[in-house]
């Protein structure tokens, strides 16, 4: 066995032992436990949107509860400041007397961050989190503070009570990899809740990740090779989300405004390569792409007044593009 | 084999497996290509002919050949299986379709690139990808990724090939012929056995005789017949092949007669060249004869002898001239006769003029000199016969001629004998039948039967078997000796209504004379308008010096004796068929027949 062969075993193992953890918690809800490892396992950063109650919290906490890592939460309100999330310098005395400012690293100082009603803080606040989602790191007053990593940013936010929000300005939006909508439980999985939650408590969640294992997985995601026409199939897709594109079919044409920055593109591309690696294979397919493609592009998409008014899902076009890309990729020898 | 086994003993990023798997797939792409382009081309073709049929059994159309169906439907097969080959087929392209078909998830399209980008199949990950690759199309099963289904459209296309082969070929069975065609193909086949049996005799008599031309003949006979009795030909085509055969044997026997006739030719300048020598050598014995008995003469004035007195020794030695014997002017006759025997070919003469010299010989009365002439006579009619082609009699005659000089110092009485036997037996030969010439006229008169007889049955088939109606008919089948027949046989009982309507089997159709003359005399006399037919009714009138009277009637011509010259009826029929072909959408195939068979019959 082949060096490569042990690692993605390995990396398809550590994923398995981290979804297990969080299973025991989290009832159902899988596609958005896989979503919520996936980013992590690449380094990337999810908004998990969903009404209250549907455990978008509690996910992130057992997330944090199950590897070794530092976690924090923030709790946005429209009152909160930059400072309160990035730390700021305070003046502190020292024992000779002497004065100081030393920096006092704000809750964004953590492995995992906690983000909670991110669309609660006013604009200015919401902000704060850009450099450090972008860049891992936090300037305050002139000097740069580097994040440990790996930082992994969780934001949740709920769609319906608009009122008091603001919503996220697009370039916050682009800077998470997935958007994640949490939907209600079945009915099998909220009977599991209610046995879960109204009975004994559950088994204690133990940590069986460290973050040095996390930066290797990361490292060996990114290695995957991917072929050529996988690529332009993803290339595709993402200029598909585009109005005047010629990939575009015709709801996005019609419905949208603006389309995914490169960045959908890095990220439906490197969370591919997570995917192929969880199915023990050394190439991104084409599944891979449309797996992730919808998680990936729909909070980058920005509909138009008349997509807005007709009230059309960023899913539903995002699935009009795969499928369109679909089908120019398709090989027609005739049998 | 397995995966396992692939992964247990090849190393990383082998890629054989992945191409061997590829090109099986190729292969089978094209397989599958090929029946569903074919399977559409070939219901096309299928359709467009049994549409083409179709009009055309529905008269709206002519009727293409069945080549022509069968050849477009291969022609689109030709036409499927040259794009199958042909078909742009990337090696890529048949990996995606593969990856598609059996869910590999791009691992052999991935493969394929990364071999086409030219990595190092050492590098992390391109190895590991390379051999996951090979396994798994070492592991594919081509029959369930491309499974073999016979598109319904071929389905469709078998029902109308069926259809077309149907409406071409069920008329063809003997069970779905029309009656008349049944008929036609019956008397085919009986004139066939006709043909084989009397070509079966013609060819036992050639061989009892030895008479190639008739044997060669009788066999072309038989197998023309056999093919007939088999049903290989149709009536028009067994016409049109007996008209060749007859044709060919009338040339053959053609070239016979003239072949006889230069021999005769060559006898008749031989006999007279003979006649001529005989002559000259006549002439010449008698100038001799003569001169002598001058000198004789002379000699005996000048040495006049008393009476009494004995003769002297000069005049011992000088006998007078031997008057010419009686078997000498016999012999000569006979060379006569023979000259002109061989002039005219006359075996019989030949003969008798040989005996004749036969008895001249044996009677030994000829002289020396007398024989001697004989026998150079014998050495002239020797030439002649070999001029004339009689090689035989010509070497035996030079023998005779050889004999004679031989035995010419010695006349004995044995000698003689022997020489006349010789005469007689060449007499007998030359005069007995048997000759090389004999066989060539027997050949030829043999050849001529055969050719009469199939002339003969071959008119009787074009008439459908029916009996001539009047007339001399040459042939009643294929037996050659024809009969005759008359509606004329009992004029009392005469129906020019039956005989205009060709039915001379009915008893009024019979007359006596078989002339025309009574035929349009009984017409006249009852000319009862006919319901039937518009010009049933014969009417005469006088031409304008009202010396010649004229008659136009419709009635039953001499058989085989018609009136309008055959140059002419030929020249006519073939412009009338001309045009027809011209204008009508006749196949080619029947052009060519109606053609060949004018062409066949050209005078």
């Amino acid at each position: 066995m082949s060096d490569i062969e042990r690692q993605t075993g390995q990396f398809a193992a550590d994923f398995q032992r981290v979804r297990s953890e969080i299973g025991k918690v989290i009832v159902g809800n899988e596609p958005i436990v896989d979503g919520v490892l996936t980013c992590l396992m690449i380094g990337g950063h999810v908004l998990l949107e969903g009404v209250p109650g549907l455990g978008k919290t509690l996910l992130v906490r057992t997330l944090s509860e199950a590897v070794h890592l530092k976690f924090s939460r923030i709790q946005f309100t429209p009152d909160l400041m930059p400072a309160d999330i990035t730390g700021t310098n305070i003046l502190i005395e020292g024992a000779a007397g002497q004065k100081e400012f030393r920096f006092q690293a704000g809750p964004v100082f953590a492995n995992i961050v906690l983000a909670d009603e991110i669309n609660r803080a006013t604009p200015k606040t919401q902000s704060a989190m850009l450099e450090a989602m972008q860049e891992h790191s936090v300037t305050v007053a002139g000097t740069l503070h580097r994040l440990s990593e790996p930082f992994f940013v969780l934001a949740t936010q709920n769609p319906i009570e608009m009122e008091g929000t603001y919503p996220l300005p697009e370039a916050q939006l682009d800077r998470f990899l997935f958007k994640l909508l949490v939907t209600s439980p079945t009915f099998e999985d909220l009977s599991a809740i209610v046995d879960r939650t109204t009975g004994t408590p559950s088994p204690p969640i133990s940590p069986v990740l460290t973050g040095e294992t996390i930066l290797q997985m990361r490292a060996l995601a990114r290695e995957v090779p991917l072929a050529p026409k996988v690529r332009e199939f993803a290339i595709k897709v993402v200029l598909g989300t585009h109005p005047d594109s010629p990939h575009a079919p015709a709801q996005v044409k019609q419905f949208v405004r603006f389309g995914s920055s490169p960045r959908g593109a890095q990220a439906v591309v490197t969370t591919a390569k997570v995917r192929a690696l969880l199915d023990g294979r050394y190439n991104v397919a084409l599944e891979d792409i449309v797996q992730v493609a919808i998680p990936a592009l729909r909070h980058r998409l920005i509909l138009n007044f008349e997509g807005q008014a007709e009230g059309i899902a960023p899913d539903t076009l995002v699935q009009a593009i795969l499928d369109r890309a679909r089908a120019e990729s398709d090989v027609k020898i005739g049998v | 084999m397995s995966v396992q086994n692939l992964a247990a003993g090849s190393p990383a990023g082998s890629t054989g497996p992945l191409n061997r798997t590829l090109a099986a797939v190729a292969a089978r792409i094209r397989a599958l290509v090929f029946l569903r382009v074919g399977s559409y081309a070939f219901t096309a073709a299928a359709l467009i002919a049994l549409i083409g049929v179709g009009l055309s059994k529905a008269s709206l159309w002519p009727e293409p050949s069945p080549w022509f169906a069968g050849g477009l439907a291969i022609g689109a097969i030709a036409v499927a299986a040259v794009y199958a080959l042909t078909r742009p087929l990337s090696k890529l392209d048949v990996a995606r379709l593969t990856d598609r078909r059996t869910d590999l998830k791009e691992r052999l399209s991935s493969a394929v690139e990364f071999q086409a980008l030219g990595v190092d199949p050492t590098a992390p990950f391109y190895g590991e990808q390379m051999t996951d690759a090979a396994l798994h199309a070492a592991a594919l099963d081509l029959a369930r990724a491309y499974p073999a289904r016979i598109p319904r459209v071929l389905w469709l296309g078998v029902v109308a090939a069926a259809a077309v082969f149907c409406l071409y070929f069920l008329p063809t069975l003997p069970a779905f012929w029309p009656k008349h065609r049944a008929a036609e193909v019956a008397e085919v086949k009986r004139a066939g056995v006709a043909i084989v049996k009397l070509a079966e005799q013609h060819e036992k008599a050639a061989d009892q005789q030895d008479l190639k031309e008739t044997k060669r003949a009788a066999v072309e006979a038989r197998k023309l017949g056999e093919a007939m009795q088999k049903s290989k030909m149709d009536k028009k085509q067994s016409l049109v092949a007996l008209q060749k055969l007859t044709k060919k044997m009338e040339q053959t026997q053609q070239k016979m007669a003239e072949q006889r006739l230069r021999q005769m030719e060559k006898a008749k300048q031989a006999g007279a060249d003979l006649k001529k020598s005989l002559q000259q050598m006549q002439k010449e014995v008698e100038a001799k004869r003569k001169e002598e008995e001058a000198r004789n003469a002379q000699q005996a004035k000048n040495n006049p002898q008393k009476p009494g007195e004995k003769n002297s020794a000069q005049t011992q030695n000088q006998k007078p001239p031997q008057p010419q014997s009686q078997a000498s002017k016999q012999a000569q006759q006979a060379m006569q006769q023979m000259a002109e025997a061989l002039a005219s070919m006359d075996k019989q003469q030949m003969q008798q003029a040989m005996q004749k010299i036969s008895d001249a010989m044996k009677s030994g009365q000829m002289s020396k000199e007398e024989m001697k002439d004989l026998q150079k006579a014998i050495q002239q009619l020797s030439k002649s016969l070999e001029q004339s082609g009689m090689k035989d009699e010509a070497q035996q005659m030079a023998d005779l001629s050889q004999e004679m000089q031989n035995g010419l110092d010695n006349l004995d009485p044995n000698t003689l004998q022997k020489m006349a036997q010789m005469a007689k037996n060449l007499g007998k030969k030359m005069g007995g039948k048997g000759g090389k010439a004999d066989k060539d006229a027997l050949d030829e008169q043999t050849l001529e039967q055969l050719a009469d007889a199939l002339k003969s049955g071959r008119m009787t088939l074009a008439m459908g078997g029916k009996p001539g109606q009047g007339g001399n008919m040459p042939g009643n089948g294929f037996n050659g000796k024809g009969h005759e027949t008359s509606p004329m046989k009992d004029p009392n009982k005469t129906d020019p209504r039956l005989i205009a309507q060709g039915k001379p089997s009915e008893s009024k159709g019979i007359g006596k004379t078989k002339s025309a003359e009574e035929f349009a005399k009984y017409a006249a006399m009852k000319s009862a308008p006919s319901k039937f037919l518009p010009n049933g009714q014969i009417k005469g009138q006088r031409s304008k010096e009202g010396n010649e009277l004229q008659q136009n009637y419709t009635g039953d011509p001499e058989a085989f004796k018609s009136n309008t010259p055959y140059y002419q009826a030929y020249v006519s029929n073939r412009k009338q068929a001309e045009n027809s072909l011209n204008k009508e959408n006749i196949p080619a195939a029947y052009k060519k027949q109606v053609r060949d068979y004018f062409d066949s019959i050209k005078p």
